[in-house]
C-alpha cells in the first residue's frame, strides 16, 4: 500500500515537471534531479540522515503547485520591521511592491538569471543526493538572487509568507545570496503563515560570502501547527569573511533545517546558534555541518533546545576539520531541556577531526527543570518559577534579537506553558 | 509564631521526624543542635514546603496551618529559609530574584510593586552592610560564587525581604571566622520583637554571635532536650553521646 501511494506520488511530481515546467537551461539538470528522487522518494527511516522525523505528512498527500496571491497591505503593514529594509513574498512569489532596498543591494528574480554561468554553477552544486534538494532542483521557478555590495546599514527583512491560496500546495523556492568583497548584511528571514491549513515549503539556500564579508542572517521559522518546512543551505566563505546564523525555530508540524557550510579560505569565522522549541506533536530536526577545508578558520555552535507534550526534536550538529586545516579552533555546545514525560531529543554532536595542530571542543547535555532550582525560587516567593527557570534558559539566544518589536514576537512564540 | 505539633517526616518510608513539638513566640531566637542525621535539615525543609517527604502533625504559622500552603505562598507570607547549601540558578540574575521575590511578597500583601529606583537604591544600601560587591547584583545566582559569598548572599535576600520567621540551615557550615561575624552581624539587625529565628546548627560556635532564648536538642527526630543557652555550652563540652544516657 505505502508503495503504491509513493508510486502515485513520485508519478504527480513527473507529471508536474513535465508539463508545467517550461525548457531551460536547467532542464537536463532537473530531470536528472527527478530521477534521483523517484529513485528514493522521500526518505523513510531508513535514511540515516532522517531516521528520526517520520514524513507521513509528505508521502500521504500530493501537494499542488503554490499560486500567486493578493497582498491586503492591513495585514502586511504589523509584520514590517521599522528600521529595515524589506524583502517580501507571498506563497514563494517576490511581491516588488513592498520590496523597498537600498542601493548597494541588487534584487533579481532567479528566472531571469539562469542564464548567468556564476547562477547556474550555483545550481549545479546541488546535492541530488538529499531527495527533498533533488525535488527541489526538479522543479523550482521562483527564487531571489540578493547581491550585496556594500557595508548595508539597515537590516534586510526577508518576509516569507503563505496564505489560504497556498493551502495544500507546495512551493519549492531556490534562492541566492552574495555578499561581495568587504560587504556587510543584516538579513532576517521570517516565515510567517497567514493561513491555518498544512502547506509545504521546500526552499534551497546558495550563500556565497567573498572575502572579508561580513554577513548574519536570522532564520525565524513560526509557521502555522500544521505547516511541512524544509530548508537546506548551502554556505560558502572565501577568507576572512564572517558569518553568523541565528536561528529560532518554533512553529511547523514537520520542521527540517540544513545547514551545510565550507570554509573555502582562511582567517574566516562562522557562529551557529539556534533556540529551538518543539511543543504538540511537532517534529523539528535540525542538522547542521560545518566543515574546515582550509587552515586558520574559527567555528562555534551554540544550540539550546526544547521539547514538550509529545514534540521530537532531533538535532544532528557536525564539524569535518579537514587534514590540511590545521590552526583551526571550532565550538560545539548543544543544550536540551526536556519539558514533559512524552516528549523526545535526538541530540548528536559529531566531531571529525583528521589535523593534528586544532582546538576543538564539544559538549551536549539534555536534562530536566532542576527540582532543587524549582524549589529554592518558590522558597523565595516566586509563583512561576518553572517559567522563569525555562526563560533563563532561553534568555542568551532571545537576546540576539536586538529590535525590540521583533524580539517582543519572537519571545511570546517561545512562550512555554508552565 | 510558629507551633509544630507532632510533627511526622518520613521518605521512602524512613522516618526523619518523629513527634516534634516546638514553639517560637514572636521576637524569640531558638537554637536547634543534634548530632548528624537527627533531623535538623529535614525540619528545616519541611517548614519551608519541600515536597519527597511523607508528613503528619500540625505546624501553625501566624494562625495558618503551614502545612496546607504552598511553598512559594509560605515565603510570601515572610516565612524564609537561609539554605545550607544555596543553589546555582544560571541565566537568573540576583537582582531579576530580588525584585521578583520582593513583588510577590507585596502582591500578596496587597501592595503595588515596588519603585525601581527606591528598590536599587535600597538594594545598593543593603549589598554594602553584606560585604559583597555591587557587580554580584547583576550576576546569576549564586553561580560561580564562593560558599561565604553564597551565605551572604542568602543574608541579602533577608534584608531586603524583612521576612518574620527566619529558619537559619547550618548558615556556619563552610564560613571563616570573618564571614561568619559579617552574617551574625546581619541577622542580629534583623532581631526584633515582631521577628522570631530558628537557628539549626551542629556547633555551638555560632551560638557566639548570634545568642539564642532557648536552645533545643534533636536526636532521633524528636526534641530530647530544651534549655537556655548554656545548654549549648554543655553540649560543646560533652558532646552528644550524653544524650543516649539521659
Amino acid at each position: 500500500m505505502g508503495g503504491w501511494i509513493m508510486l502515485n506520488l513520485v508519478t504527480h511530481y513527473q507529471q508536474w515537471l513535465a508539463q508545467k515546467i517550461p525548457a531551460d537551461v536547467l532542464s537536463p539538470l532537473r530531470s536528472d534531479a527527478m530521477e534521483a528522487f523517484a529513485a528514493t522518494g522521500f526518505p523513510t527511516h531508513k535514511t540515516e540522515n532522517w531516521r528520526y522525523l517520520r514524513l507521513t505528512g509528505l508521502r500521504e498527500q500530493a501537494f499542488e503547485v503554490m499560486p500567486p496571491s493578493y497582498l491586503d497591505e492591513a495585514v502586511l503593514a504589523p509584520l514590517l520591521l521599522a528600521d529595515c529594509y524589506h524583502i517580501v513574498c507571498l506563497n514563494g512569489f517576490l511581491m516588488p511592491k513592498y520590496s523597498q532596498l537600498p542601493h548597494g543591494v541588487t534584487l533579481n528574480n532567479l528566472r531571469s538569471q539562469l542564464t548567468d554561468p556564476a547562477i547556474q554553477a550555483l545550481i549545479h552544486q546541488s546535492d541530488l543526493s538529499s531527495s527533498l534538494v533533488a525535488l527541489n532542483t526538479a522543479l523550482f521557478q521562483e527564487g531571489l538572487v540578493i547581491d550585496v555590495k556594500d557595508k548595508l546599514d539597515k537590516p534586510i527583512q526577508c518576509l516569507f509568507l503563505t496564505d489560504d491560496l497556498g493551502a495544500h500546495c507546495t512551493s519549492q523556492q531556490r534562492h541566492v545570496l552574495r555578499l561581495n568583497v568587504d560587504a556587510a548584511a543584516i538579513i532576517i528571514a521570517e516565515h510567517i503563515s497567514l493561513t491555518e491549513q498544512v502547506f509545504f515549503t521546500n526552499s534551497v539556500w546558495h550563500i556565497e560570502l567573498a572575502e572579508r564579508a561580513n554577513g548574519t542572517y536570522y532564520q525565524l521559522l513560526t509557521d502555522n501547527a500544521k505547516a511541512i518546512h524544509i530548508d537546506h543551505c548551502l554556505l560558502n566563505q572565501q577568507a576572512r569573511s564572517v558569518y553568523h546564523a541565528y536561528g529560532f525555530l518554533n512553529g511547523g508540524a514537520l520542521v527540517r533545517t540544513d545547514l551545510q557550510q565550507a570554509f573555502l579560505g582562511e582567517h574566516a569565522s562562522c557562529t551557529v546558534k539556534a533556540l529551538t522549541l518543539a511543543s504538540g506533536q511537532q517534529q523539528v530536526d535540525q542538522h547542521v555541518l560545518v566543515r574546515h577545508c582550509v587552515p586558520q578558520c574559527e567555528s562555534k555552535q551554540c544550540f539550546k533546545g526544547l521539547s514538550t507534550n509529545q514534540a521530537r526534536l532531533i538535532l544532528n550538529a557536525k564539524v569535518i576539520v579537514d587534514q590540511q586545516a590545521q590552526k583551526t579552533a571550532a565550538q560545539q555546545q548543544l543544550q536540551h531541556l526536556l519539558l514533559s514525560p512524552k516528549a523526545e531529543i535526538y541530540s548528536k554532536p559529531e566531531l571529525e577531526i583528521y589535523a593534528n595542530d586544532v582546538k576543538c571542543a564539544h559538549g551536549a547535555t539534555i536534562g530536566q527543570l532542576s527540582d532543587a532550582a524549582l524549589f529554592y525560587l518558590k522558597s523565595r516567593g516566586i509563583d512561576d518559577a518553572r517559567a522563569v527557570l525555562i526563560n533563563a534558559f532561553m534568555q542568551e539566544l532571545l537576546d540576539l534579537l536586538k529590535w525590540p518589536d521583533l524580539k517582543a514576537r519572537i519571545s511570546s512564540l517561545f512562550s512555554v506553558d508552565a | 509564631m510558629l507551633t509544630i505539633k507532632d510533627l511526622h517526616a518520613a521518605v521512602d518510608n524512613k522516618a526523619i521526624l518523629q513527634g516534634l513539638n516546638l514553639t517560637i513566640h514572636p521576637g524569640e531566637v531558638h537554637a536547634i543542635m543534634g548530632p548528624n542525621g537527627s533531623g535538623k535539615s529535614t525540619l528545616g525543609n519541611v517548614l519551608a514546603g519541600r515536597d519527597g517527604y511523607d508528613i503528619s502533625g500540625t505546624v501553625t504559622y501566624q494562625h495558618q496551618d503551614l502545612l496546607s500552603l504552598a511553598p512559594e505562598v509560605r515565603a510570601q507570607a515572610g516565612l524564609f529559609l537561609a539554605f545550607q547549601y544555596p543553589i546555582e540558578i544560571p541565566g537568573v540574575s540576583n537582582i531579576y530574584l530580588l525584585k521578583a521575590a520582593l513583588n510577590a511578597k507585596r502582591k500578596a500583601q496587597g501592595l503595588p510593586e515596588v519603585d525601581a529606583m527606591d528598590f536599587l537604591n535600597s538594594v545598593k544600601e543593603k549589598i554594602k552592610a553584606v560585604d559583597l560587591d555591587q557587580d554580584f547584583l547583576y550576576r546569576s545566582v549564586n553561580e560561580g560564587f564562593s560558599g561565604g559569598e553564597k551565605k551572604r548572599n542568602e543574608l541579602l535576600q533577608m534584608l531586603i525581604l524583612e521576612p518574620s520567621m527566619i529558619i537559619l540551615d547550618e548558615t556556619d557550615s563552610g564560613l571563616d571566622i570573618d564571614a561568619l561575624k559579617v552574617v551574625a552581624d546581619g541577622v542580629n539587625s534583623l532581631r526584633s520583637p515582631e521577628r522570631s529565628f530558628m537557628v539549626i546548627t551542629h556547633y555551638q560556635r555560632l551560638l557566639d554571635y548570634i545568642v539564642p532564648d532557648f536552645v533545643h536538642v534533636l536526636a532521633n527526630g524528636k526534641i530530647v532536650a530544651s534549655g537556655g543557652k548554656e545548654l549549648a555550652l554543655k553540649l560543646e563540652a560533652q558532646g552528644y553521646g550524653w544524650l543516649d544516657n539521659a
